[in-house]
């Protein structure tokens, strides 16, 4: 494996198609995707419910779930190619090099084992250290993820974890073996707000301190905005824009991108902005343009004709009408 | 009189309302948490009472309270004049139809066996719509809502988040309420849709002169719905006023904080609170231990003090906060009042 310098691809993805199902309900959540992660910056990947964000971090590590099926598609990690990895080389990969946080931290801890020998086991199984060795890294974990009095918390079981607390830990065990990427798939959409900007602020000092990559998953763009150095925005399974986040977010050249954003933050008087239409909740292959239904600059064009990623003022879009 | 309600007989007033829940630790000692604890608050008809706070905030509490599915340990609920806070189920039975919610996930607030129009149908059958008639009802509740009629044949698994919690809304206006309580209405919605929704629940309102309860903790939904806001930490409300105060000036360094973590307010005027929200012992402000403006006098009890008309502040630091000066504390031992003491 080859260690890319800052800046180049740690990730890449390319031409990533996920089906699920079988016959008339096959459909297609994930088509023609690719996504660069540079090294050592914040890479975000934006999309709505039912857009593919999630089933495309999975494709990554191998853990897609059963009913779907990787169709076809190269992801490169550190210059190798693991799409097509053994799981005994993905048992390798995850957790050491890859770790993965996920949104409902309770669901990543285990119940009935104590929080600190879960992230001590994280050490133990991949870094082969010795049991009081791995005990003491959990405890320098929590503390670095700033769980106060960590000594005592890591005897606690999940239960006695608060929300914040139980993030702040499954963070910890994202660490425990320095991974060179970590994939955040909506790290701090199941907490409160004012817990949203410590979890973030952490996870971007952790990023520092520790060298590593991220991929972070969201749907909220105020977190983009701040913590992201590039993003790629998805709709419907497929890429609607990807570039330098300022540049995307400062002069969005999708429509989509664009309604996105309005209907964040735009309220006209007695009316909030929307974008009309709803995402298909199975998605066909498309043959043109998935936002076209929905889109008020769409043409025949539009719903005839894939547009492919084109390079317009400095970043990718597909859209027909992008200039 | 004044009041802070919008016309002369309110829909809903709630006065010192409080509830207290036993709790048994693992040594079996008893012990109290006081999840609503002494909230005052008015709505007229055809306005919005907006209620923001993290989770565990006792926001739903009071949702609980106004439906009447748990009794309150003291307080009152006066709905349009009469008191209901002591009624036995029986005897509130009637009252049931006039208060209805929205909660915030349609797929798990829906029979997932019924079809959307029976789920529609059983709160129908409250109103006083003759049954040959509730076909015809439930197509026009549809069509306010924006829903195609023929969806409603459908199971909830076959539609959207947003045309269920449109589904969810028509089965909440079936039965004709005067208050509805919307548990988080958006918040399991995506961006894109999330203004239909709250677009819905405007309309409605205008046209049916609906009381709405709205909890959120989605600034942009508030700032779109609620006339008047109150934030609520720890079974208190902390800061009350209208839609404008609240938003323009936050008193408190409480409500600072949420809209700090928003990006809602200048970086000059940013309050980040450290730690999470976890019951607090004692008699002082409850927020002290996470507030970066504390001092010692913060462990001295804290009373809603109206620093604008109609704008309280439960903090005795809101006149550098808000650059106020205070008009008038609220009186009794204890007990605030949202209504400013000379016309109580």
């Amino acid at each position: 494996m080859k260690q890319p310098t800052p800046g180049e691809a740690l990730l890449s993805i390319r031409d990533l198609n996920i089906e699920i199902g079988y016959g008339a309900d096959k459909h297609y959540p994930v088509q023609e995707v690719d996504l660069t992660v540079p090294s050592r910056r914040v890479t975000g990947l934006v999309g709505e419910s039912g857009s593919g964000k999630s089933l495309t971090a999975l494709a990554v590590v191998g853990m897609l779930p059963p009913t779907a099926q990787q169709t076809s598609g190269a992801i490169e990690f550190a210059g190798v190619d693991i799409s097509r990895a053994l799981e005994s080389e993905l048992q390798r990969i995850r957790g050491r090099q890859i770790a993965l946080l996920f949104q409902n931290p309770r669901a990543s801890l285990h119940p009935l084992k104590k929080v600190g020998s879960q992230i001590a086991y994280m050490a133990l199984r991949h870094q082969h250290l010795s049991r009081a060795s791995a005990w003491t890294h959990a405890i320098e974990l929590m503390a670095a993820a700033g769980i106060s009095e960590p000594k005592a918390r890591a005897e606690d079981y999940p239960h006695q974890f608060s929300g914040g607390m139980a993030q702040r830990a499954a963070l910890a065990m994202a660490l425990a073996c320095s991974p060179q990427l970590l994939i955040a798939d909506e790290p701090t959409s199941g907490l409160d707000t004012t817990l949203r900007e410590q979890i973030v602020e952490l996870l971007a000092t952790q990023v520092r301190d520790r060298r590593m990559t991220v991929l972070l998953i969201t749907h909220d763009i105020g977190l983009v905005k701040h913590h992201t150095d590039s993003v790629t925005v998805l709709y419907a399974g497929r890429v609607m824009e990807a570039g330098a986040t300022r540049l995307i977010l400062d002069s969005p050249r999708n429509p989509y991108t664009r309604e996105l954003m309005r209907a964040d933050q735009e309220v006209h008087g007695a009316r909030m902005y929307a974008i009309p239409g709803n995402v298909p909740p199975m998605l066909p292959r498309w043959t043109g343009c998935p936002f076209s239904g929905r889109c008020d600059l769409a043409t025949n064009v539009c719903r005839d004709v894939l547009p492919s990623l084109r390079v317009i003022a400095g970043r990718e879009v597909a859209c027909h009408h992008a200039d | 009189m004044r009041t802070n309600a919008s016309s002369d007989r309110v829909a809903l007033t709630v006065v010192d309302l409080s509830k207290a829940f036993q709790l048994r630790d693992a040594a079996l000692r008893r012990r109290f948490l006081r999840a609503v604890d002494g909230v005052s608050f008015e709505v007229g008809w055809g306005e919005t009472f907006g209620i923001v706070g993290e989770s565990g905030s006792g926001k739903s509490t009071i949702g609980k309270l106004l439906l009447k599915l748990t009794n309150p340990t003291s307080g009152n609920i006066i709905l349009d004049g009469i008191h209901v806070e002591s009624m036995s189920e029986r005897r509130f039975r009637p009252f049931r139809k006039r208060v209805q919610i929205v909660f915030q996930d349609p797929l798990s607030a829906f029979d997932p066996r019924l079809t959307v129009v029976d789920s529609v149908l059983e709160t129908l059958r409250l109103s006083t719509v003759a049954p040959k008639d509730r076909t015809k009802a439930i197509d026009d509740l549809f069509t306010e809502v924006g829903l195609d009629p023929a969806l409603g044949r459908r199971y909830p698994r076959q539609l959207s988040g947003g045309q269920l919690q449109r589904a969810s809304i028509a089965r909440a206006l079936a039965p004709g309420p005067d208050i509805v309580f919307l548990d988080e209405p958006t918040s399991a919605l995506d961006v894109s849709i999330r203004g239909q929704v709250a677009n819905v629940l405007r309309d409605r309102q205008e046209q049916r002169r609906l009381a709405y309860v709205l909890v959120a903790h989605d600034w942009t939904v508030v700032e779109f719905l609620a006339d008047r806001i109150a934030i609520m930490y720890l079974g208190e409300f902390v800061e009350v006023g209208s839609r404008r105060q609240c938003l323009g000036r936050p008193l408190h360094p409480y409500t600072r904080a949420l809209m700090t973590s928003a990006g809602r307010i200048e970086s000059s005027q940013a309050i980040r609170l450290r730690g999470e929200l976890a019951p607090v012992a004692g008699e002082g402000c409850r927020l002290a231990g996470r507030c970066p403006l504390v001092q010692s006098r913060c462990s001295e009890p804290q009373k809603l003090i109206e620093y604008e008309s109609g704008h309280w502040a439960r903090c005795w630091r809101a006149p550098e906060v808000g650059l106020v000066q205070a008009i008038a504390v609220s009186s009794g031992q204890g007990i605030d009042r949202v209504r400013s003491p000379e016309v109580m």
